[in-house]
């Protein structure tokens, strides 16, 4: 990349981990990163994998004048951040939709690539659409610990609405689709647009959690028949409806996808099929709590523990407490720190923030140039802290000439 | 000692006390003497209340219980009473009632969604509550608040005369401040006015108007003080009349129309010329149709 601006030395990053959420950081904040010993110390397979590079496929896509040089071995990535441009005719885009495929050998859920787009679509210069196509669409939850896109549309997206990001945002499951045998590829498709693009997001003072008054959640099952769902649901139900009494699953049953094969005798089989639940309870202050459970690959478990496994996660997502999941923490508390410079506090919960994900999310801000967090214990409970993070105030390149 | 009535004891003495009379005598006689009692039983509840214990005394027959029963009756046999220890023995034997009520918190309460609740949560969008847009208006809390503030100063400025004790009675304010509104919003008549009275009460509300107006013209005139013009009060009749009365063109003929080089006098235009006094009928008074005839000797006298 090509810039005026006297660039500045990549930072430098070791490793696999966090890659997504560091490729991410550097395109809102522009800075340049070079990552090195991916997967270095892998005999079999070092450096990228399928899902990581698809990853870098879409930042491609969704930027204009983004740059990346890998080593010869692939362990080694430098990324000069462009412009967030989002879907704009000329740059792959076809009919103002970018269609993104993902390859067979992809063992990540859909939500890999969800949350990141998220996060990026409100500093995008133009509104992001992109169709997830291709034989490594997961829609549902994965093994790998990735959140179904139920999940994504459900309680992730209306986290947006309390950074004043609330319209045009759409997230449709045109096809759904489980993990493939082996926990690999799937078959599904999606859709997304999210048409909100905004200056800066606002400031976020999230610090009652309220209270539990509703349970929403939807039973998926593909290419298995729709009894799973009813029983998913029943015993969920029979968990949650004696403590949260305005609960409410929908079932939603759907053939798998036919995807071909190489195998000569069935040149096309069905894949990704399973069944799971997606459950998001929603608190009086707004607050969202999920939780997301979905069947083996190979199969062998019953669809009434699935249904309980999900009630039992949820509920203790919920006693974890908190304003933030360990799912949408990432998200808010780095909207927080893209935000103006002002000071937001989000209160979450120890057992959330002293997790390895949450720390590291704070070294790589602070390195990104972003100011510290700074804590105090809440009011609320022993179990709570407040984290105060101040914007970086980065807020819509695009924008600010406009 | 308690003295015991249960259920249980009762049927258990009662039939006991045959065979410690009979003393293992043969079952047929027994048979009879308890159907008889049946017999008895039945009558007595047909024409009375229906007796306790009735059906016990069947149940008591047959089975081990009943043996056991016997047991503990020779055992300590005293009737109706039981010792201690038979009495504890007795209370275990009482049937225990428990209630199974077949209600399943699972599935008596679904909730009651609303369509469009339902729709919003399994469309592709967002779900989002309608209480969501409400929070949004919240947001700009001054906002609202200096519009409420802006509306409240401005009622305040036009509505402050009628808070004036002096001028005003203070009696029906709250409808004079209706009113007021409601002529801002465009209302053509005031609610204070009041619609229907005798026409007596009319006339004289008129006549009071015009007497006053009279006066403060004159009592201007009178200290030389030029006062607006005065404007006249039509009826709807002469409303009409003065609208009718248009100017005609220069050089047309007074009375008919010139058409085609002929003077064209119409019906109503030779009623005029002749006029009205003809013969006693009283102006016209009864001839015909009324509507139009009317009308032409309104012309006529006008002319």
């Amino acid at each position: 990349m090509t810039s005026t601006i006297p660039s500045q030395p990549p930072l430098r990053f070791s490793g696999h981990k966090g890659l997504v959420w560091r490729l991410l950081l550097a395109t809102l904040t522009g800075r340049a990163v070079r990552i090195s010993q991916i997967r270095a110390k892998s005999h079999i397979n070092p450096g990228l994998l399928p899902h990581e590079v698809s990853f870098i496929r879409l930042l491609d896509a969704i930027t204009n004048g983004s740059t990346f040089e890998f080593s010869y071995t692939g362990t080694t990535l430098l990324y000069h951040p462009g412009l967030i441009t989002g879907s704009v005719a000329g740059h792959g885009a076809s009919g103002g939709i970018i269609t993104h495929e993902l390859p067979a050998g992809c063992t990540h859920g859909i939500s890999y690539f969800l949350i990141p787009l998220c996060l990026l679509a409100p500093f995008s210069k133009s509104p992001i659409s992109i169709r997830f196509t291709g034989p490594g669409v997961i829609t549902s939850a994965t093994p790998t610990g990735d959140v179904s896109a139920d999940t994504v549309r459900t309680a992730l997206l209306p986290l947006y609405n309390q950074f004043g990001i609330m319209v045009k945002q759409e997230l449709r499951i045109d096809r759904r689709s489980c993990a493939g045998p082996g926990g690999r590829g799937g078959g599904g498709e999606v859709h997304i647009v999210l048409g909100h693009q905004v200056r800066l997001p606002r400031t976020l003072h999230l610090m009652n959690p309220g209270k539990v008054k509703s349970v929403r959640g939807v039973a998926y099952s593909t290419g298995v028949a729709g009894t799973n769902n009813y029983r998913m649901i029943d015993t969920a139900r029979s968990i949650l409806n004696s403590l949260v009494p305005d609960t409410y699953i929908f079932s939603d049953t759907s053939s798998a996808p036919f995807l071909p094969s190489k195998d000569k005798a069935a040149p096309k089989r069905k894949i990704g099929i399973g069944f799971g639940l997606s459950l998001v309870a929603e608190s009086s202050s707004g607050c969202l709590y999920s939780a997301d459970v979905v069947s083996a690959p190979d199969g062998g478990e019953a669809a009434e523990d699935i249904g309980r496994q999900c009630a039992l996660q949820l509920l203790d997502t919920i006693s974890k407490g908190g304003c933030a999941t360990s799912i949408a923490a990432p998200t808010l508390l780095t909207m927080m720190a893209m935000g103006s410079e002002d000071v937001g506090r989000l209160q979450v919960s120890k057992d959330i923030l002293a997790t390895g994900e949450i720390v590291s999310l704070a070294r790589d801000l602070t390195m990104f140039g972003c100011a510290g967090w700074g804590f105090r214990d809440s009011s609320a409970g022993a179990n709570e802290v407040v984290i105060s993070i101040v914007g970086k105030g980065v807020g819509n390149v695009a924008r600010k000439a406009a | 000692m308690s003295f015991h009535l249960g259920k249980r004891k009762r049927p258990a003495a009662q039939s006991t006390r045959p065979t410690s009379s009979s003393d293992g005598s043969d079952s047929d006689s027994e048979a009879g003497s308890d159907a008889m009692r049946a017999a008895f039983a039945r009558a007595f509840e047909k024409k009375f209340a229906p007796l306790e214990g009735g059906v016990e005394r069947e149940d008591a027959q047959n089975g081990s219980e009943d043996l056991r029963s016997d047991a503990s009756a020779e055992s300590d046999f005293s009737g109706f009473e039981s010792s201690d220890t038979g009495d504890d023995d007795d209370d275990n034997t009482q049937p225990q009632v428990q209630v199974i009520t077949h209600t399943d918190a699972s599935r008596n309460s679904a909730p009651a969604l609303s369509k469009a609740e339902l729709k919003a949560f399994m469309s592709s969008k967002v779900p989002t509550k309608p209480a969501a847009a409400a929070a949004d208006d919240e947001d700009t809390p001054t906002e609202a608040l200096n519009l409420k503030n802006d509306l409240a100063l401005h009622r305040l400025i036009s509505e402050s005369h009628l808070l004036d004790p002096s001028k005003q009675p203070a009696k029906n304010q709250r409808q004079r401040i209706a009113d007021l509104r409601l002529q801002a919003l465009g209302s053509k008549s005031s609610i204070l006015e009041q619609e229907k009275m005798p026409m007596s009460f009319r006339k004289g509300i008129a006549a009071k108007k015009k007497q006053k107006e009279e006066s403060r013209r004159r009592d201007a005139r009178e200290n030389g003080i030029i006062l607006e013009k005065e404007t006249v009060e039509r009826t709807r009749r002469e409303r009409d009349d003065v609208e009718r009365k248009r100017e005609r063109g220069v050089g047309g003929p007074s009375i008919g129309k010139f058409k085609g080089g002929t003077l064209q006098l119409s019906k109503r235009d030779l009623g005029a010329i002749k006029g009205p006094s003809r013969g006693g009928r009283g102006g016209g008074r009864g001839g015909g149709s009324g509507g139009g005839k009317a009308g032409s000797r309104g012309r006529g006298k006008r002319r």
